[in-house]
């Protein structure tokens, strides 16, 4: 059983975004359904139980799904709704720990293990925590309990929908021994591709492959693969007041139309900056590294970073880094079907006075247009440049 | 499908403990009954707080908000069969 082992529960919410809206409209509960950006050339973000019987599933065009399915639901997107019950959520899940971390907006983990005396063994206050969980949302939800976050959130996924596993510590092994690698939160593609060129395929390989073998192949990272091979996470869940760091700000965007333009792809890149400028500005952040992603139209997608020396926080300094990362990058291959901006190694926002007089009207003038779009709402004061990528869109959407 | 609408609306509400009970609306001079309220969020636009409701009303959900700083309600979208 438990003894001295830590109670870790991963709740992963259950078709989430679907689940949402099937719940907010009943005519559509017990329908395919699926929820999508806004514009024609989204893809799925989440699709309800029903829609995934027809194969339908996260991150398929909505072209793929509605051959898979002719009468998919589609229901744009709301994020708004998406964050407030996420935080209902949150707030229920306080009742039983005061460890509970959002790890996205549909993940949670809570460590249970000083609980007990209040809420029983950790089997029981798992039911409770679904049943609670439930109870303030109307939404079905999957749990995992293990003595590992790792091994929690493996368990998670074993009887969805509206599931619980329960993994003992002394069964860790026995579940590790022939599960695939991929299956370990962590590794990803390239780590298994890489793993299974080793011979390693399963996590009790993973677990016993030589030290030096894991290192000469993934330097540091060896150590962690061969600690997660063997189930071993001693990472903690933090109270939730430690929690609310942000660690990177970004925003992505589908282009309503795949275009090779350089301008219009500048103006797009200057558009989400302003976007990114605006939250960091609301954070309090600044930032030193710029990460620019571009998606092609048949999907390939890469990335571009620059880290500089000092701290960025205006629309015009991190747009002045992502042509500077375009200018690196050179041509682009094929026409472009998504921009993605963000930054990271944030830093409290800076509020040094500049020596440069120009400098330090421009800072001015960056915070004055923000406080006004906060008002007013988002672009209400924007670059002149922006009108580009407005008037291709208007133009498009007449068409 | 939902159909875009956002047109401003008169509606009757009951304000009592911090919550906010839409009864029924008025939408091109028909009255709609609110049968069921069956989802509730908030959201911010600028400083304005708005509080979303998605109702049901003779075999449609509508979704319909209220902003706390003007006192206005809106009808977002509505859904049909």
């Amino acid at each position: 059983m438990w003894n001295d082992a830590k109670a870790i529960v991963h709740l992963d919410m259950d078709a989430y975004f679907a689940s949402i809206e099937q719940l907010s409209n009943p005519l559509i509960r017990g329908k395919p359904v699926i929820v999508t950006g806004k514009g024609p050339r989204t893809v799925i973000a989440t699709a309800s139980y029903e829609a995934r019987k027809y194969g339908i599933e996260t991150g398929m065009t909505l072209i793929q799904a509605e051959r898979l399915c002719p009468h998919v639901m589609r229901v744009v997107g709301n994020p708004a709704k998406y964050l407030y019950t996420t935080l209902k959520i949150r707030e229920a899940l306080l009742h039983f720990s005061d460890r509970v971390e959002l790890y996205s907006i549909d993940e949670f983990f809570l460590d249970i293990t000083l609980s007990q005396s209040l809420f029983g063994p950790p089997e029981e206050m798992v039911e409770k925590i679904k049943n609670k969980v439930r109870e303030a949302t109307g939404l079905p939800c999957s749990c995992g309990l293990a003595p590992s976050k790792l091994i929690a959130k493996l368990a998670s996924k074993m009887n969805k929908p509206d599931g619980l596993a329960i993994i003992h510590p002394e069964k860790v092994a026995d579940i590790l021994k022939d599960l695939p690698i991929e299956k370990l939160h962590g590794i990803g593609e390239k780590t298994r591709k890489n793993l299974s060129h080793l011979g390693i395929t399963k996590a009790s390989e993973l677990g016993h492959a030589p030290l030096s073998l894991l290192t000469s192949h993934f330097g540091v990272y060896g150590y962690m693969l061969k600690s997660m091979g063997k189930g071993i996470d001693n990472s903690s869940v933090p109270y939730h007041w430690e929690q609310g760091e942000i660690k990177s700000i970004g925003h992505s965007y589908t282009l309503p139309f795949d275009t090779s333009d350089p301008e219009l792809i500048k103006s797009y890149i200057l558009m989400l900056c302003q976007k990114v400028t605006t939250r960091l500005r609301r954070e309090e952040k600044s930032s030193r590294t710029v990460v620019l992603t571009i998606r092609y139209n048949d999907f390939e997608t890469f990335s571009r970073q620059r880290t500089v020396d000092y701290l960025l926080d205006t629309i015009y300094e991190i747009y002045h880094i992502c042509l500077k990362i375009l200018q690196r990058i050179g041509k682009l291959a094929k026409p472009v079907r998504l921009l993605g901006v963000s930054v990271t190694s944030l830093a409290e926002e800076s509020r040094q006075l500049y020596l440069l007089e120009k400098l330090e009207e421009e800072k001015k003038l960056n915070r004055a247009i923000g406080e006004i779009n906060d008002k007013f709402g988002e672009f209400a004061i924007k670059p002149a440049s922006l009108l580009l990528s407005e008037e291709f869109e208007h133009q498009r959407a007449v068409k | 499908m939902y159909t875009i609408i956002d047109e401003p609306i008169l509606v009757g509400a009951i304000f009592s403990s911090g919550k906010v009970i839409p009864r029924f609306f008025i939408w091109n001079r028909r009255k709609y009954q609110v049968e069921e309220v069956t989802y509730f969020w908030r959201s911010k636009i600028g400083v304005a707080q708005i509080l979303h409701f998605a109702v049901a009303s003779y075999g449609s959900v509508y979704e319909i908000s209220y902003n706390l700083k003007t006192s206005n309600w809106h009808l977002e979208k509505v859904y049909v069969e």
